[in-house]
């Protein structure tokens, strides 16, 4: 496996602490480089909180949908006894995936010899292996992986060693209290590759700067480039407000509890690595997004609104939003083509309400990915 | 590691083709036409390094003309400035990345979609909105890399490392043998961008061959340009090539200048300038490629094609385009064939066919084995060290 | 970089020459490894004999039909001397493929520079190159490799040095000579690429396990898991017998030889390293496996039928018949190496021998030819 070059490794561990006055772009290799995404994937991927999905995809008991995180087949029920679970989704015998899609069911049965498990993961029946001896199927359980829900967002720790998560975001909940998200019904649920880093997507959708020249079309009159404001970011999130121009209608039904104010901007933030999200004045915008490659973006798209017009096909009521995508869609391929060039050099970014949290994000890499070893005091580098 | 083996044993292989003369020519080892390390030294000697053809001059007429293009993963923008140059800019914003400018067309600037980083034509940035915020940036102090140029026969190259010594003087001895046709003053129709599935190498050998006319091409070529009637002249430093002669019967191509003589009005002119422009250059125009490597197994062919009347009708253009099209069909079988072929463990050196008919692949071997060979005298220095 | 092979190396010398009792599952790399899956080429696919399909396919002389076996393009031709031989498909000039698909050839003639060759490989001519000095068309032909046939199938060897096959097959001899494979006559023939390591496949083939699952609506009437019955394996193979539903119409025509308790069976049997065959009375279902990648397999197969000259429609519902399986089991298996990519499977213990006793002998197989010489030493696992 080739390894990450040493330009990258400084670049990372040189960034650390430096305040918003010195932010500047990183060495293309960051987004371009097979071994940086092997490196994230087993870092920041498998050791960290990664959202799958929402509470309100699986209201009832029995209720389940199937996803995959890294190369982790997995489901995600809500047992019998109303507890949501993450369970692997691949089957003790010879590893066939076990269920595919979504549904309600008590049990979950491999299609290729039958085991049948509880949908809390134990074992009931294996066909014929009562014949071998010492195998017993009591002793059988899909593994549970380590859950934890915030806002009604299912975040899952692929590793378990995780510390909590609730306690690192504690600064988001003033921005979150009165909108409360986890009200929220699902309207869509979109899967989608995208042939860009995953890293580039998020940025996109957490910077202000872009809003005005890539949205011009239909965002311009709403949340243009010059009302946005970054929040201060924490340990593991940061985010931004993005106002409405005051000829923009009020978009309805929003919550009781927010104040006038609140229903006058979006508010954009984003949980590290990867789980980015724009909640509006009547609804919100999950990109749950996980690395393929270097060049491939899985991403799980949810869109939620206080009430879901169920007359209205699900495409119709989410028009506005995929033209928004759409667009940034194109912008991404160039970024992809560009950030390829050998002539590109690493530049300051834009100002902190516009692209800072793009630089509390790289802060972020940085702490994650350079050993402590590595790390130069700021007093050294002052000398 | 496993790459740089592979590659040391595929340059010392390389390297035993230039202990031997043109009597003696052979193919290359397959391996340099299907391994992906090797590739990726062809990159960076090679296109990297040397003089790459994107396009012609007359694409670009007036000021603010541009067209983009992609030569190993650099976005560029080939462009006429305000002041008559025509450049090659660096197509990528400098700010996040962008690719700013597609397809072509005319600009007074160049805007990048992404947060509308504006650049003049000459690369210049001249606009960053909201960048007046940011302590010590300076708009005057960026601006986009120009990559050096040369304009030969109206044909516009592009050396990316800046260090390629000048291509005309390369090219010396080939200007006797074309200038009657007067090249720069044919007129550009059409280019279209393609990718095949083959190396670059096997469609440059392809185009630069006269053995397979008379049977890849029997439908389409054999009553042009039989195989028994090429005939190679010599090569040079910069270039190779063959003359492809026309059967009696078959009519005079016009319009074509007047300098040209009666012997080559009964000709195509062939040639390549290394590493991967070849031309077809006939009296009444010019039909060339230059191909530029995806991966060892996939190559972007540019193909254009200009004309010595200056305004031809629209069919004629349309036919040219078809009955090329038809020729590249039967190519694009051949290699995709021999793309599966040269995997096999059983291809061994083979004789090349007579210098009249694949002595332009031999040239092109030596040019390659020149570049890119682990000299013998390399692999006994080694040997005494040990 | 040889980490991979080299532990799934260790993890087949752990299972080499353990009895059944101890039969359990590999780690999932040995599926999904890239790495591993060159060592298989080089060892097992260059070095073993192949089945290519079966000698009637090229009834009269002139008769070929392409394929192509670890990027070594081929044809199989019948010769004007009537001899069957496999010859390298690759022009001795410049590397075009020479010929496709399948016909009836006297001359092979490269379409690039028209050189042409005998059906037996050898040079006759070559356009221009008396020209060139020391070029002898004379000494100039196509490699041709080492074949042998056996029932009718045929076999090829790419390098040469395989000892001869039937003698390695001679314990499967008493399962399948009633049948007399070698006078039926092949019916149809594909070549499908499916989404799943070589190995699974073969294994899928060859384990009785999954039929009432996988197959409930299709081959559970016909060979239902309750029936199958191992046979001992051998060095060059392993199988089981697959018995008929009692409701199940007896299948006809078949030979004089044919025993009573034969009629009411399918013969499953796996030459190494990968060619299934289902042999029954009045035909026989193939298929000849060869890896595109780790998790890509080349299936060439097809059916043959004792009567020489079945109706078309008998022969269109074992099209739809076997259509049907393959439909069944390549969704699975495509699901199953997704499985097989995650971290959370463990070993298991297999099923019953007679359920999966087969999959166990391809191990041992496997691990014979893939690993050292040297056992670990029994001592060890005593202490």
């Amino acid at each position: 496996m080739k390894s990450i070059s040493a330009e990258l490794k400084e670049a990372l561990a040189n960034i650390i602490d430096l305040g918003p006055g010195q932010a500047t772009t990183l060495p293309p290799e960051f987004y371009t480089s097979e071994s940086f995404v092997e490196l994230e994937k087993e870092e920041i991927f498998r050791k960290e909180w990664i959202c799958l999905g929402r509470v309100a995809e699986i209201p009832k008991r029995g209720d389940y949908f199937t996803t995959q995180l890294l190369d982790e087949p997995l489901i995600i029920a809500r047992g019998q006894d109303d507890k949501i679970r993450v369970l692997s989704n691949v089957c003790r015998h010879r590893s066939s995936v076990i269920v595919e899609g979504n549904g309600n069911s008590k049990h979950f049965v491999c299609p290729y010899h039958a085991w049948t498990y509880a949908n809390d993961g134990q074992l009931l029946r294996a066909p014929y292996m009562d014949q071998i001896k010492g195998f017993k199927v009591e002793g059988s359980h899909l593994p549970e992986l380590k859950t934890e829900i915030w806002h009604g967002f299912i975040y899952v720790n692929l590793d378990g060693k995780a510390k909590p998560l609730a306690p690192r975001l504690i600064g988001l909940e003033p921005y979150l209290k009165n909108r409360h998200p986890e009200d929220m019904l699902v309207s869509l649920v979109q899967e989608e590759v995208w042939p860009t880093n995953w890293k580039c997507l998020a940025e996109n959708y957490m910077e202000g700067y872009h809003l005005s020249t890539v949205h011009s079309k239909e965002l311009y009159d709403i949340t243009p480039t010059r009302l946005c404001e970054k929040i201060l970011p924490g340990e593991a999130y940061t985010g931004y407000k993005a106002h409405y121009t005051r000829k923009s209608p009020q978009q309805k039904p929003y919550h009781p509890n927010m104040t006038p104010e609140e229903r006058r901007f979006s508010m954009f933030f984003w949980i590290y690595p990867s789980h980015t999200v724009g909640i509006t004045s009547n609804g919100s915008a999950s990109l749950a997004l996980q690395p393929r490659g270097a060049g491939e973006v899985f991403n799980r798209c949810i869109l939620s609104s206080y009430e879901v017009d169920a007359a209205r096909p699900p495409e119709a009521r989410t028009e506005g939003f995929n033209k928004t995508m759409d667009e940034d869609r194109v912008q991404l391929e160039k970024i992809r083509r560009g950030l390829a060039s050998r002539y590109v050099e690493r530049k300051p970014l834009g100002p902190p309400d516009l692209e800072g949290t793009v630089w509390d994000m790289y802060q972020y890499m940085a702490r994650m990915l350079t050993p402590k070893s590595a790390r130069r005091t700021r007093l050294k580098r002052a000398s | 590691m496993r790459g740089s083996d592979e590659i040391q044993s595929i340059r010392l292989a390389l390297g035993e083709l230039e202990n031997r003369n043109s009597g003696q020519a052979v193919t290359l080892p397959p391996d340099c036409y299907t391994s992906e390390a090797f590739l990726e030294l062809e990159r960076e000697e090679i296109f990297r390094k040397e003089w790459i053809c994107l396009g012609r001059v007359e694409e670009v007429p007036k000021a603010g003309d541009y067209f983009t293009t992609e030569l190993i993963d650099e976005p560029l923008i080939v462009v006429r400035g305000r002041d008559d140059e025509v450049r090659v800019l660096s197509n990528v914003c400098r700010h996040r990345s962008s690719v700013i400018a597609v397809g072509g067309g005319n600009a007074k600037n160049f805007v990048c979609p992404y947060h509308a980083w504006t650049y003049g034509t000459d690369g210049q940035l001249l606009r960053a909105p909201y960048m007046d915020k940011v302590a010590e940036f300076d708009v005057t102090k960026c601006r986009l890399p120009e990559f050096a140029t040369e304009i030969w026969q109206g044909f516009i190259y592009v050396n990316l490392d800046g260090r390629a010594k000048p291509l005309a003087p390369r090219l010396k001895s080939l200007e006797p043998l074309i200038k009657n046709y007067h090249m720069g003053e044919m007129a550009h129709q059409f280019r279209e961008e393609q990718a095949w599935d083959t190396n670059w190498k096997c469609l440059v050998e392809n185009f630069m061959e006269g053995y397979h006319l008379s049977f890849t091409h029997y439908e389409t070529l054999h009553d042009v340009t039989p195989t028994r009637l090429c005939k190679k002249y010599p090569g040079g430093k910069g270039f190779t090539g063959y003359e492809s002669h026309y059967p009696p019967k078959w009519p005079p191509r016009t319009p074509h200048h007047p300098d040209l003589t009666d012997k080559e009005q009964r000709y195509t002119m062939m040639f390549c300038v290394y590493p991967s422009h070849v031309v077809a250059l006939t009296p009444d125009l010019i039909n060339y490629m230059c191909m530029r490597p995806l991966g060892a197994e996939e190559v972007h062919a540019t193909w254009g094609l200009a004309t010595f009347d200056p305004k031809p009708k629209r069919k004629t253009v349309s036919d040219l385009h078809g009955w090329i099209a038809d020729v590249m069909v039967e190519d694009k079988a051949r290699l995709q064939s021999v793309r599966r072929g040269l995997k096999s463990r059983s291809v061994a050196g083979s004789p090349l066919a007579p210098p009249d008919f694949e002595g332009t692949i031999w040239d092109i071997n030596c040019y390659l084995a020149e570049k890119l060979s682990l000299k013998t005298v390399t692999k006994s220095r080694v040997k005494r060290a040990s | 970089m040889g980490n991979a092979t080299a532990e799934i190396q260790a993890a087949l010398a752990d299972i080499k020459g353990d009895g059944f009792g101890q039969a359990r599952t590999l780690p999932n790399e040995f599926y999904t490894s890239e790495e591993f899956l060159e060592l298989e080429r080089e060892e097992i696919f260059r070095k073993e004999w192949v089945c290519l399909g079966r000698v009637e396919e090229v009834p009269k002389p002139g008769d070929y039909f392409t394929t192509e076996l670890i990027d070594e393009p081929l044809i199989v031709v019948r010769g004007q001397d009537k001899k069957v031989r496999v010859l390298s498909n690759v022009c001795r000039h410049r590397s075009s493929v020479i010929v496709e698909d399948k016909g009836n050839k006297k001359h092979f003639v490269c379409p690039y520079h028209a050189w042409s060759y005998a059906n037996d490989g050898q040079l006759l001519r070559a356009p221009h190159m008396d020209k060139v000095a020391g070029f002898d068309v004379k000494n100039c032909r196509l490699p041709e490799f080492s074949t042998e046939v056996w029932h009718g199938f045929l076999y090829v060897n790419l390098d040469g040095k395989a000892k001869p096959l039937a003698p390695r097959l001679k314990g499967l001899e008493p399962y399948v000579q009633n049948y007399h494979a070698e006078q039926m006559t092949s019916q149809f023939m594909n070549e499908d690429v499916w989404g799943t390591n070589w190995k699974c496949l073969t294994e899928n083939f060859m384990e009785g396990y999954h039929l009432s699952v996988t197959h409930i609506n299709s081959l559970h009437k016909i060979t239902p898991t309750r029936l199958c019955e191992k046979i001992p394996g051998g060095e060059g193979y392993t199988g089981y017998k697959s018995g008929y539903d009692p409701n199940f119409p007896q299948r006809k025509p078949y030979h004089n030889d044919v025993t009573d308790a034969e009629k009411r069976l399918s013969m499953m049997f796996c030459i190494y390293p990968s060619h299934v065959v289902g042999l029954y009375g009045s035909g026989v279902i193939h298929m000849c496996l060869r890896p595109r990648s780790a998790d890509q397999v080349v299936t060439r197969w097809g059916f043959a039928s004792f009567d020489p000259k079945p109706s078309r429609k008998s022969v269109k519902g074992a099209l739809e018949l076997y259509e049907t399986i393959n439909r069944e089991d390549r969704e699975k298996l495509e699901s199953l190496q997704r499985g097989l990519n995650s971290r959370m499977s463990t070993t298991s213990k297999l099923g019953p021998a007679d359920l999966e006793g087969p999959v166990w002998d391809i191990y041992q197989y496997l691990a014979k030819n893939l690993t050292p010489e040297k056992k670990k030493p029994r001592l060890r696992r005593v202490s």
